[in-house]
């Protein structure tokens, strides 16, 4: 997948601070302090976004620390290491084909 | 700025120019990495003949890594040689350059945010050291060159046709240091130790070998004992593979040891775990425990840093070594092994075995021994890891059950791992592998190379660069995104 312009534009209204890497010939997109869905607890964590293939999953969402949903219970994977940094991921999967912006939204439907 | 020398004389440094009473402290918490590629790309710049200058000079972009850890990580990147036409005639001195190319050098240390070396070559064997005109003259370079990137380390490197020494300003430091280490990756390794301190018993079994413990070994080479016991060799997994590991490492004289496992002895692991009894498992002794255990009664001098917890916890004592065995369990944690060897550039070594059930037919046993050096094909370019194998992987996880493990496997695969691992760090064998990739049969007992070692690209790895090298950094955005 390509990260064209104007996704990373999208993405970027919603997290100014937004990087790209890359690691082992992966892309990820850090995405720092990223607003969590409201009501779930961090507000904000920092985030990794692997917008390809990743273990299986179509796309995935890293975080720095545990989030406490609103409601729904994912199963989190721990220890992951990616970019120097430790992070873990919840078990939840996202259609393939979305747009940058989309996907982002449908990982954090994880959270709420 | 390098010294006048006659152009027809060998020798790593002019004997009456090498005098050391005005060097920088040594022992400095330093280590200056280099890719054997890199430094053959070097060497064969640097030897070049100029018209008119005695010798050349270059530039070495540097990445400056392991910021808080023990010893601060200065990674060779790219070499950039002075022009010709930057060159100023100088009598008095091997070479001189002008103002143009202390200008460039600036320019794009400060463009790629990166250290910068001033590099030169004295040609012959052996380790290198500064001459007095460079003692006196490159330093002010470096100093002018520190003021466009203050965060990043800089510092003069010499080469010798075997060998490299160098002074290292780190971030915000006053002056340079002397590394603790300088090395070159790639096959045969090279360790140098120009900045350990005079005095210290870093070497207590020397190549004489007073104890004759290694006389047994010495076609290995007239320095391999020390080389091996300057080693600092990490073992990630104290199972089944990763104890067979450090009881050899001990035994061939590698003098320092990280261990990292944060599990403890179970009964399971009894059919396998090599120095571990019954009264481990009874008590859920540590299994860095059992692994220091093993490797002290073997040599009581190893320094052994144990870690009880996932190195995940602790990758500043991973990025400090010289060679990681990876004997873990899934392919995920190979692929963080790899990851971390690559950016810091360390030959990395898995091992591991498995056993497959076919419905109607005999359980199936394989396994492999895959050497990753930095440059070299990777295990992704090896076709080991994949998208869809980690992704099996991963569909599977929490539901495999005990896997079947044995102990003769582990044996044979860990043995060839340290044998491997002898042959990177001595070169004993001159073969001079860019990859290893042995498959084995554990029903048959053969070990074989891999039949996509016949299908490699040709081209470099692609997924580890060498400009990636380094803390991660971000990719630069267009002013669009």
């Amino acid at each position: 997948m390509t990260l064209s312009d104007d996704q990373l534009r999208e993405l970027r209204v919603l997290c100014p601070e937004l990087a790209v890497y890359e690691e082992g010939g992966v892309s990820f997109l850090l995405l720092p302090k990223l607003a969590m869905p409201d009501g779930a607890s961090p507000a904000a964590v920092d985030a990794l976004l692997c917008p390809t293939s990743r273990d299986g999953y179509a796309s995935r969402l890293f975080v720095a620390e545990r989030v406490t949903p609103i409601s729904s219970k994912p199963n989190w994977n721990g220890n992951i290491r990616i970019l120097e940094r430790n992070w873990l991921a919840a078990s939840w999967k996202v259609q393939p084909g979305l747009r940058l912006i989309q996907m982002l939204g449908a990982h954090l439907d994880a959270f709420r | 700025m390098t010294p006048f020398r006659d152009p027809g004389r060998r020798g790593a440094v002019d004997a009456a120019d090498a005098s050391e009473g005005d060097g920088p402290p040594a022992g400095g918490q330093v280590q200056l990495r280099l890719p054997r590629r890199l430094v053959e790309e070097m060497r064969a710049d640097l030897a070049r003949p100029h018209s008119f200058a005695f010798e050349r000079i270059g530039w070495l972009s540097v990445a400056t890594a392991n910021r808080d850890g023990a010893e601060l990580l200065v990674l060779g990147l790219e070499y950039f040689p002075v022009l010709d036409e930057h060159y100023v005639g100088d009598d008095s001195v091997g070479a001189r350059i002008g103002s143009d190319a202390i200008r460039e050098a600036m320019q794009r240390t400060m463009d790629l945010g990166r250290g910068c070396f001033h590099v030169h070559l004295h040609s012959g064997g052996g380790l290198p050291v500064f001459s007095r005109t460079d003692r006196a003259e490159q330093p002010r370079l470096i100093e002018s060159i520190r003021r466009v990137a203050r965060d990043e380390a800089h510092g003069m490197l010499v080469l010798s046709d075997d060998a490299a020494n160098a002074w290292v300003w780190t971030p915000r430091s006053t002056g340079p240091v002397v590394p603790r280490r300088v090395s070159i990756v790639g096959y045969p390794m090279r360790i140098f130790a120009p900045g350990e301190q005079p005095g210290t018993s870093r070497r207590p079994y020397s190549d004489d070998e007073p104890d004759g413990r290694l006389a047994r070994q010495s076609f290995l080479g007239p320095s391999a004992a020390t080389t091996l016991n300057d080693a600092r060799i990490a073992v990630v997994g104290l199972g089944g593979g990763g104890s067979h590991l450090v009881q050899q490492l001990a035994h061939v004289g590698v003098g320092h040891m990280r261990l990292f496992d944060e599990d403890a002895v179970e009964r399971s692991n009894l059919n396998r775990l090599v120095g571990a009894g019954f009264a481990d498992a009874v008590a859920r002794t540590p299994k860095t425990v059992v692994a220091t255990r093993t490797v002290l009664a073997v040599t009581p001098t190893t320094e052994v840093l144990p870690t009880p917890r996932p190195w995940q916890g602790a990758p500043d004592r991973l990025r400090e070594c010289d060679l990681v065995f990876g004997a873990v369990d899934s392919f995920a944690a190979r692929r963080e092994l790899e990851v971390l060897c690559r950016r810091y550039g360390i030959p990395y070594i898995d091992v591991g075995m498995d056993v497959h059930q076919v419905k109607g037919e005999p359980p199936r046993m394989g396994g492999q021994v895959i050497l990753s050096l930095p440059e070299g094909p990777c295990m992704h370019c090896l076709g080991f890891l994949s998208e869809a194998r980690l992704a099996e992987e991963a569909a599977h996880y929490g539901a495999a059950g005990p896997r079947p493990q044995v102990v003769w496997p582990n044996g044979v695969l860990a043995s060839t791992a340290v044998g491997i691992a002898i042959d990177v760090l001595t070169g004993w064998t001159r073969r001079a592998p860019d990859t290893v990739y042995l498959s084995y049969d554990g029903n048959t007992g053969e070990l074989r190379n891999h039949v996509r070692l016949r299908f490699l690209p040709q081209a470099r790895c692609a997924h580890y660069p060498r400009g990636s090298m380094g803390d991660p950094r971000p990719r630069p955005l267009d002013a669009g995104q």
